[in-house]
């Protein structure tokens, strides 16, 4: 029996409306994610990209189409219901970070939990083991500000773990990185990826989008093209050493 | 109860990051609580509270035929305690303006509306308790300013000062300015957080 996808587009369509000017950001979008895989989204900037990433991540809505989510279509959900499958079921990761300042590492990445109701000990415990995945358990009481920006995003990483997410969705997340830490965030995804997680990374720059198994290539609106692509061996992050 | 601890945290620190628009809003509010706390007792001391006479309901009749003192006093209650509001109100969204980024991390990993009105009432509930305590102090000055224009031989001004009932009358006028002023900086934000779009401004940092 062939296995649900966990992420199914059918026929997906943005159009933005300001004043007089209508602009299709989307066009005629098929797409389907399986669970437990790694997908890159490519494209050159403003081809729709990020436009797709809110879609996907229920942020934004379509104009047109059919989008379901674990089988189950989110078109229709009210505005909480929305935000409680992005608690839920979204792990966001955004190239900026996008720590709360005055909150600690800990309390960063507890936040979503604590949205769940879940009992504090449960929180606790995860939010240790998030932070021990991604290697800054032993950071847990430093602020943003006390971190460099590869730490920062182990930390986003780990506050979009905690909470056990169908899907985890990467916006870019080595854009503000220097090359080292964005090859360290990579890798990371990839240990996550390969103990199960279903990732959609946004990424522009090809070196990135060779880490996922498979790209879609955005161009204008429109998927032109896609590719399977083998995952990035040893070799060739030494090569890009 | 562990998240209103995290919200209680986060609204502390807060307002440390901001000192002088904390400061400022402070000061308004301990005024407008403390002055309105001074003339609450005063005109419970005078008009609403029992008098220390064996006969005193005799001497109640005496306000009953003159109600308009007790309005105006009321109506001077209010308008202290509405100009605190708006004044404080203004400049909580002020505040709230420069949160864009925060309300859109927020929203981005799921807070309910409810969790993150709250998280601003607490904010505002905070500062006007703080505020509250040192509005007790200005009530406490403000009731002798204002028994002092009264003749001193009334008997019912004496009872008043710091009390249970000045306690409870200051809570109330604290938590209930706390509320007042916070609720529409914190209905105004969730408003513009569904208007703005969220992958806009977390892609902007």
């Amino acid at each position: 029996m062939e296995q649900q996808p966990i992420i199914q587009l059918e026929s997906i369509k943005k159009v933005f409306y300001t004043d007089e000017v209508e602009t299709h950001a989307l066009s005629d979008i098929h797409l389907e994610v399986q669970a437990g895989e790694y997908l890159a989204i490519a494209g050159p900037s403003g081809c729709g990209k990020s436009t797709l990433l809110s879609l996907l991540g229920l942020l934004d809505s379509a104009s047109e189409g059919s989008y379901h989510l674990d089988g189950e279509p989110v078109a229709n959900l009210t505005a909480s219901q929305r935000a409680q499958v992005r608690n839920r079921q979204i792990g966001f990761i955004f190239q900026a970070f996008n720590l709360i300042g005055d909150l600690n590492v800990e309390e960063n990445v507890e936040l979503p939990l604590t949205y769940r109701k879940m009992p504090s000990a449960e929180r606790k415990k995860r939010v240790q083991e998030a932070l021990e995945k991604v290697g800054m358990a032993h950071r847990m009481k430093h602020y943003p500000s006390q971190l460099s920006g590869g730490q920062q995003q182990r930390v986003a990483v780990a506050r979009a773990v905690a909470g056990e997410p169908a899907i985890l969705l990467a916006d870019e997340p080595t854009g503000n990185l220097d090359s080292k830490n964005g090859e360290a965030v990579m890798e990371l995804l990839r240990d996550l990826h390969q103990s199960g997680a279903t990732i959609c990374m946004v990424t522009h720059d090809a070196r990135f989008a060779r880490y996922a198994e498979r790209s879609v290539h955005l161009f204008d609106g429109r998927i032109v093209s896609e590719e399977e692509a083998a995952a990035v061996s040893g070799e060739y992050t030494a090569g890009m050493r | 109860m562990g998240s209103i601890g995290q919200d209680l945290r986060f609204a502390f620190r807060t307002l440390r990051r901001t000192p002088g628009l904390t400061a400022v809003v402070l000061v308004i509010l301990a005024l407008g609580i403390g002055g309105t706390t001074a003339m609450f007792s005063v005109v419970d001391g005078l008009l609403l509270r029992d008098l220390p006479y064996s006969d005193f309901r005799q001497l109640v009749t005496l306000w009953r035929d003159h109600p308009p003192v007790l309005v105006t006093l009321f109506a001077a209650m209010g308008f202290v305690l509405f100009v605190t509001c708006v004044n404080v109100t203004s400049l909580l969204l002020a505040r709230a303006s420069g949160r864009q980024t925060e309300m859109a991390i927020r929203n981005a990993i799921g807070a309910p509306r409810s969790r993150v009105v709250r998280q601003l009432l607490i904010e505002s509930v905070v500062l006007s308790a703080i505020s509250g305590v040192v509005g007790l102090v200005v009530a406490l000055w403000g009731i002798d300013a204002l028994v002092a224009l009264f003749p001193s031989n009334l008997a019912s001004l004496d009872t008043l000062g710091l009390g249970v009932r000045l306690l409870a009358i200051a809570a109330v006028v604290t938590v209930g300015t706390g509320v007042g002023s916070g609720i529409l900086p914190a209905a105004l934000t969730i408003h513009r957080a569904d208007r703005l779009e969220p992958m806009s401004i977390l892609r902007s940092e």
